[in-house]
């Protein structure tokens, strides 16, 4: 959830929501201090699991491993005073885009150093980029339990993905989804929209992801209880409807819904260098989510030189995109709001 | 109505007793102490009130592609209330970030609010934390006093409307709202959003647009059950202080005004609102405390100045960041290692300066006032350097109050007021035209008698007029005084070549009217 409104953690617990996923840089760490507020108040730190994140992609630029592992430990520990708790179950290094980005040293330390404190259960990594490498990374490592990952229908065929999601099942590292909506329900497609309900998108995207049994379960944002409400419907009942079958095999719709997959191809085209990916994405935050506090964190987390500043608007990026994202629009859209 | 005092210059006061007044009054309670502060003898609740102000639109009609747009139009408001609330045993207290992260219910109102509270962080917080991310996350974790969604308290409560700074956030000055409240005012703000965009311009539109909202808050608290509709009072702070100005020469009933910082800074400002509309400063005659930084104060001084019929407070002291006065900094000296002691004194100061105006003038409490009027001698409280005070001028009265007079205590009493305004040196006590017209509402009630005495005070007060020796020569034709209204006619001929108060169209219709009347009395 992505805003402040500790009522909501209270409907989803009453609704029979048992895992709640925050992090650090989640509100500035208001998120944290909400979600576990409202648990002690609840008393229900014994039935519920909790993740967290904490970022190392800034704290690790020149930083060395030493100085590294220990900015993550306070961090973590921020982490566990702002949620009021002495433990977390799954601890995540936040936002990893590569198997050099899990393996950095200080980051395995100080997970290692919380997994084996008990101050965190599980420890694993969040992915928006390359999550077949990162699953791969993670299947063959032997050291993360969880990871993270983007994941939806318009994946479904992902070859390399599927590979890696069940090398990943086979060696017992858990799966948990996100932006499986593919950007929310606010689809950047008038036909879509006009062709298939809210009701219907979101329950047939939520089946998808949670039939797959290597999936453990997903964390879909919500800031209202009707959304709370229908997100959790699909729990009770995972059988597709007529419609939603439909929906899920209807080809236009995955190009309709101009989900990026964060596969990154369309790096190598950008001339100037743009960060393309991380772009695109930060423009789900802004145009599909409306969440424009997180947009513009995510922008900040962009290495410099590599911002919306240095496109051009050439278009190389759309023309190597296979899935259709209209990639340049979005970018302009995106200068029009970090302005 | 608000007594007015006499003429007085600008006297230096310093305000030691505030704090003694402060001690004294909190004695009978227990107190809630946060750092420094104390606060007063009530719990304090939070709550958040979204409202659609349905005389505005927010959002055109129509989309781009012409199609129209679903949902809510109307300009929404996120009202932020603070309010003087039922002791809640063991409830949590609200921390700074659910003030910055106070979410809408209506899922519409998300990328609005979110867009504001980036706009927080980024415009205000990292620049006090010289971008340290570590220091925002802190202060959105400090713990504060007001308790969400607490039961509000029986009775009911002042109101006070706070104006953020032009891009100001809510919870700017959370602690002085909550500080408040806790001494029995409700306390309401919301976001400063410009007209049709998201972040407001210093310019006209958007300056309208913050005075209509707070205008709408007033409006939208009637259903509060504590609201007090007797007891109103304004705050701003920067840019957020013009708006109450304006907004307190358009509402007579606001009964005191705190402006915080250089509301006169930036170009331009001046001249913009005076161009505001309802912008009258001669109806502006609620008490002022502007609370300014000692080095910048002689332009707010000049501004205070020219509002001559409100009794002004000038407080200077010295700000305690460089955006001026907001809570930030008395918030990240609560943080260890954070902002060590940078404002929580002085902020303790000017929430205790701030209270006492109000209660003095807003509650008329008389140890408020005592503490006020008797910070003549003595240290002032620390942080504040001084206090100056200017008095009063009254403020003429305006027409239509003079007018209400004849109507609700007779002609006799608004004669007497009339003629006592002009021996106390007033040229023109009312403008002839409105007396005219007056003498002329009551001859159309059928009141005779009383409308010819007060076209005999018309030709008292300005006896060059030809339009009022005229306007009594009708009324004794009618009264069957044939002689008296002949000379009055023949008084009408005599100036019209002197009256220079007349248009040619004016003296002519008078010359035709005169002239036929006596050729009608005869004689």
């Amino acid at each position: 959830m992505n805003a402040d409104m500790p009522g909501l953690v209270r409907a989803a617990y009453d609704l029979g929501v048992r895992h709640f996923d925050t992090a650090a840089n989640y509100q500035f760490g208001r998120n944290e201090t909400m979600v576990g507020s409202v648990i002690r108040e609840l008393g229900a730190r014994g039935e519920v699991t909790i993740a967290t994140k904490g970022h190392t992609r800034q704290q690790r630029r020149g930083l060395s491993a030493a100085d590294s592992k220990k900015k993550l430990l306070a961090a973590f520990e921020g982490s566990l005073r702002r949620l009021a708790t002495d433990y977390v179950d799954m601890l995540y290094i936040h936002d990893v885009s590569s198997p050099e980005d899990m393996n950095e040293p200080g980051a395995i330390e100080a997970l290692e150093e919380f997994r084996r404190s008990g101050r965190a259960r599980f420890v694993g990594v969040s992915t928006h980029t390359n999550m077949a490498d990162v699953l791969e990374e993670a299947a063959r490592g032997g050291f993360f339990d969880v990871v993270l990952a983007s994941y939806n229908f318009t994946m479904a065929d992902d070859k390399k993905l599927e590979g890696a999601l069940r090398n990943a099942a086979a060696k017992g590292v858990g799966v948990i989804g996100m932006k499986t909506l593919a950007g929310g329900d606010r689809l950047p497609n008038d036909d879509t929209r006009a062709k298939w309900s809210r009701e219907t998108i979101t329950r047939a995207c939520f089946k998808w992801a949670l039939r797959d049994e290597r999936v453990t379960t997903v964390i879909p944002g919500f800031t209202t209880r009707e959304q709370l409400e229908l997100d959790f419907s699909v729990a009770r009942d995972l059988a597709l409807t007529a419609d939603e079958k439909r929906f899920l095999a209807d080809k236009k719709v995955k190009l309709g819904m101009g989900f990026c997959r964060q596969c990154g191809a369309c790096l190598a085209s950008c001339p100037r260098g743009a960060d393309v990916p991380t772009l695109v994405r930060t423009h789900m935050y802004a145009a599909q989510y409306g969440n424009l506090l997180a947009a513009r964190e995510a922008l900040d987390a962009i290495e410099p030189g590599r911002g919306v500043e240095a496109c051009r608007s050439c278009g190389d990026c759309e023309a190597r995109c296979a899935h259709a994202v209209d990639i340049p629009r979005r970018l302009e859209e995106l200068r029009m709001f970090s302005a | 109505m608000r007594a007015r005092h006499g003429v007085a210059a600008w006297a230096l006061v310093i305000i030691p007793a505030l704090l003694h007044a402060a001690g004294s009054a909190e004695a009978t309670a227990p107190p809630r102490r946060w750092g420094k502060f104390e606060f007063g003898p009530h719990a304090v609740g939070f709550r958040t009130m979204e409202r659609y102000d349905y005389s505005r639109t927010f959002r055109d009609r129509h989309g781009p592609a012409g199609t129209v747009r679903p949902g809510e139009r109307a300009r929404p408001v996120l009202i932020y209330l603070w309010y003087p609330a039922e002791e809640a045993a063991g409830a949590p207290r609200m921390v700074y970030g659910e003030y910055s992260f106070a979410a809408p219910r209506d899922p519409e109102l998300f990328p609005l609010v979110s867009r504001l509270q980036e706009r927080e962080i980024y415009s205000a917080l990292y620049p006090f934390f010289q971008g340290q991310r570590g220091g925002v996350v802190d202060l959105m974790n400090v713990a504060l006093a007001a308790v969400r969604d607490a039961t509000p308290l029986a009775g009911t409560f002042p109101l006070v409307v706070y104006h953020p700074d032009l891009r100001g956030a809510p919870g700017e000055n959370a602690l002085l709202c909550e500080y408040l409240a806790s001494h029995g005012y409700t306390v309401a703000t919301s976001h400063s959003v410009g007209g049709m965009l998201r972040d407001p311009a210093a310019d006209l539109d958007d300056l309208e647009a913050l005075v209509r909202d707070k205008e709408f808050i007033v409006a939208a608290l009637r259903d509060w059950p504590q609201y007090d509709g007797d007891k109103l009072a304004l705050a701003g702070n920067g840019f957020g202080a013009l708006s109450a100005l304006v907004l307190a020469m358009r509402n007579t009933d606001v009964d005191a005004v705190v402006t915080l910082g250089e509301w006169t800074a930036g170009a331009g400002r001046a001249e913009l609102v005076a161009r505001c509309r309802g912008y009258r400063p001669e109806r502006f005659s609620a008490p002022l405390l502007s609370i300014v930084d000692g080095e910048r104060s002689p332009a707010v001084s000049a501004s205070v100045d020219s509002l001559v019929h409100s009794t002004r407070f000038l407080a200077t002291m010295a700000a305690a960041e460089p955006r001026g006065f907001s809570n930030y900094a008395a918030l990240a000296a609560a943080v260890p290692g954070r902002g060590a002691d940078r404002g929580d004194s002085s902020y303790v100061s000017l929430c205790l300066t701030v209270r006492l105006f109000l209660d003095g003038h807003v509650k008329g409490s008389v140890e408020a006032l005592a503490a006020l009027a008797g910070a003549v001698s003595g240290a002032p409280p620390p942080g504040v350097e001084a206090v100056r005070v200017a008095h009063a001028v009254p403020a003429p009265l305006r027409d239509e109050e003079i007018a209400a007079v004849f109507w609700e205590e007779g002609v006799t009493a608004g004669v007497a007021l009339l003629r006592r305004l002009r021996a106390e040196g007033a040229a023109a006590p009312i403008a002839p035209a409105a007396l005219n017209t007056l003498g002329y509402q009551f001859l159309a009630a059928q009141r005779l008698e009383e409308a010819t005495e007060i076209f005999k005070l018309e030709t008292d007060l300005y006896p060059g007029s030809a339009n009022a020796w005229a306007s009594l020569g009708e009324t004794c034709a009618y009264a069957g005084r044939a002689d008296e209204a002949r000379g009055c006619f023949k008084k009408t001929l005599d100036l019209l070549s002197i009256d220079t108060s007349l248009d040619d169209e004016m003296r002519d219709a008078l010359k035709s009217q005169a002239e036929a009347m006596l050729k009608r009395l005869g004689g």
